[in-house]
């Protein structure tokens, strides 16, 4: 168990390498070791390398082959729908035991408009996927000249939200400011890697209730314990934290069992 | 002893001073930090700040200093876009007959500008660090911002000036690399997200005797700043003289003991 002595599922971690630094943990023992040192229970792990290969399905073969062996470690498909493979890459997800999509429209480089993104929700629909969109991997202030990558449209996720209402999708690595221009759209769930204000968790809650949060980490490219510390904001209710740390996750993965579970 | 180099007052609101006293109290105990060196709280001015900002910043921050030297330090913030006359004027009044342990200086303009000759000397004499905003950001600076390798060639020119360096994340790899030599340079941890590896890097290039625990809250999280330097993967020796040992050397003035607290 962590400092905050309840479990935690992180629903941002990813496993593979990074053309700019090296990261670390490499391999899916090092990465269940180091969840588990942090008291991290279950995580949901998808490709690094996925980002960046032409053929994302290269990437996540090699995470079902690592990640995937760990108990608590969930694998999850990166999908790049302007691709015309995405379906067999889906698929090929499903059979691995994925329960979440990741899209990176900005490294991929495709509108959320795009007319195979909604034949993607709706199979994600029949197949009670949950899709996750990635607003960035790292701060554009910091990218490396030779590949500034501008972050996901903010528009382009409103716009699906709105197309697709009675479906939830799951925002990864936004801003506070960004969760403010999001959150009027009730079926979008964010993560908190990236929102940070005094007392974190406390000023996010006063834009959208702690049922629309989920723990996320983003490791490895910032700390997971820089992330499991906004969960112990003394402001936050112990409802409250327990939602954002587990409970929220649950419900989104549909696990059953819930808190028995883990 | 724990120092939080780089943080900001909340608000120049004096009717807040209370709460602002009671929010650093509570973190202070909460995250086991000591005391609080305030920057002034410089966004107020904008980018371009007038006098009459710049002394009512520094107004407020004496006034945090004075009624409560048991948690707060302070920095007198200038702008050498201002008359020498002026600057000499704020910087005895703050500095030498003051409380005020060092010099802030952040974008009006860049640290090379020749229109710094005249602090240099004052500070130089005194005895007193500047701290000074810095980053390398790929997406444009803001105003008359200072990059590291602008910081490493103002540096050279007054190798008896401590020089603190805001922003070890904005700096990245090659900032830490621009500094290394200056060994009058100092960094402190803040800047962005908690990314994981170059607090590591930077204790491997410039030794942990030259990096100091800034939080730049109350933009930030303390919380999630403080774990930056608790999940880094360095001994506990290096992280004490981060977190409070090296910045109370720097800062000669300050009542360093517990005893002088009561």
């Amino acid at each position: 168990m962590n400092v905050l002595d309840m479990p935690v599922i992180d629903m941002n971690v990813s496993l593979g390498h990074w053309p700019f630094e090296p990261m670390r943990p490499q391999s899916g023992r090092q990465l269940k070791r180091h969840l588990e040192n942090q008291g991290i229970v279950r995580a949901v792990v998808s490709s690094l390398d996925s980002v960046l290969y032409r053929e994302p399905q290269w990437g996540n073969e090699a995470l079902y082959r690592s990640a995937a062996r760990y108990e608590g470690l969930f694998p999850c498909c990166v999908v790049n729908p302007s691709l015309p493979n995405w379906e067999s890459v889906l698929m090929a997800g499903i059979e691995a035991g994925c329960r979440m999509v990741k899209l990176y429209p900005n490294y991929h480089q495709y509108e959320l408009s795009h007319v195979a993104v909604d034949e993607l929700v709706s199979s994600c629909e029949r197949e009670s996927l949950l899709i996750a969109l990635s607003i960035r991997v790292e701060d554009e202030r910091a990218h490396p000249a030779i590949m500034k990558v501008p972050a996901t449209s903010i528009e382009g996720i409103l716009g699906l939200a709105e197309r697709w209402s009675e479906r939830i999708f799951l925002v990864l690595c936004p801003t506070l400011a960004e969760v403010q221009r999001l959150a009027e759209k009730p079926n979008l769930v964010f993560e908190i890697s990236h929102v940070e204000h005094l007392n974190s968790l406390a000023t996010l809650f006063e834009t959208v209730p702690s049922r629309r949060i989920v723990f996320g980490s983003h490791t490895p490219f910032l700390y997971t314990g820089a992330a499991l510390a906004k969960l112990s904001d003394p402001a936050v209710s112990d409802a409250d934290r327990r939602q954002v740390a587990f409970e929220v996750a649950n419900r989104l993965l549909q696990m059953p069992g819930g808190h028995a579970m883990l | 002893m724990t120092i939080d180099i780089h943080v900001h007052p909340l608000s120049l609101d004096p009717n807040s001073l209370p709460g602002q006293f009671q929010i650093f109290e509570n973190v202070g105990r909460r995250l086991g930090i000591d005391l609080f060196c305030l920057m002034g709280h410089v966004t107020v001015g904008g980018y371009d700040p007038t006098q009459r900002d710049v002394v009512r910043i520094n107004d407020f921050t004496l006034r945090m200093v004075s009624e409560r030297p048991d948690l707060f330090l302070g920095f007198c913030y200038l702008s050498p876009k201002h008359s020498e006359r002026f600057m000499a004027s704020e910087y005895r009044r703050c500095v030498e007959k003051g409380p005020l342990q060092g010099v802030k200086l952040w974008v009006s303009v860049c640290c090379t500008d020749p229109r710094l000759e005249p602090l240099m000397h004052w500070v130089s004499s005194s005895g007193v660090p500047i701290l000074h905003h810095a980053w390398y950001k790929s997406v444009g600076h803001a105003f008359h911002e200072s990059n590291p390798a602008q910081v490493a060639e103002w540096a050279s020119r007054y190798p008896d000036v401590k020089i603190i360096m805001a922003h070890l994340t904005g700096a990245g790899v090659r900032g830490v690399l621009d500094v290394a030599s200056c060994k009058n340079v100092f960094v402190d941890t803040s800047g962005s997200q908690p990314a994981a590896g170059i607090l590591e890097y930077a204790v491997s290039v410039l030794g942990s005797e030259r990096i100091l625990f800034g939080s730049d809250a109350g933009g930030r999280d303390f919380s999630v700043q403080m774990a930056r330097v608790q999940c880094a993967r360095i001994g506990m020796r290096a992280k004490r003289r981060i977190l409070g040992g090296n910045a109370a050397k720097l800062l000669k003035r300050a009542p360093f003991t517990m005893e002088a607290f009561r």
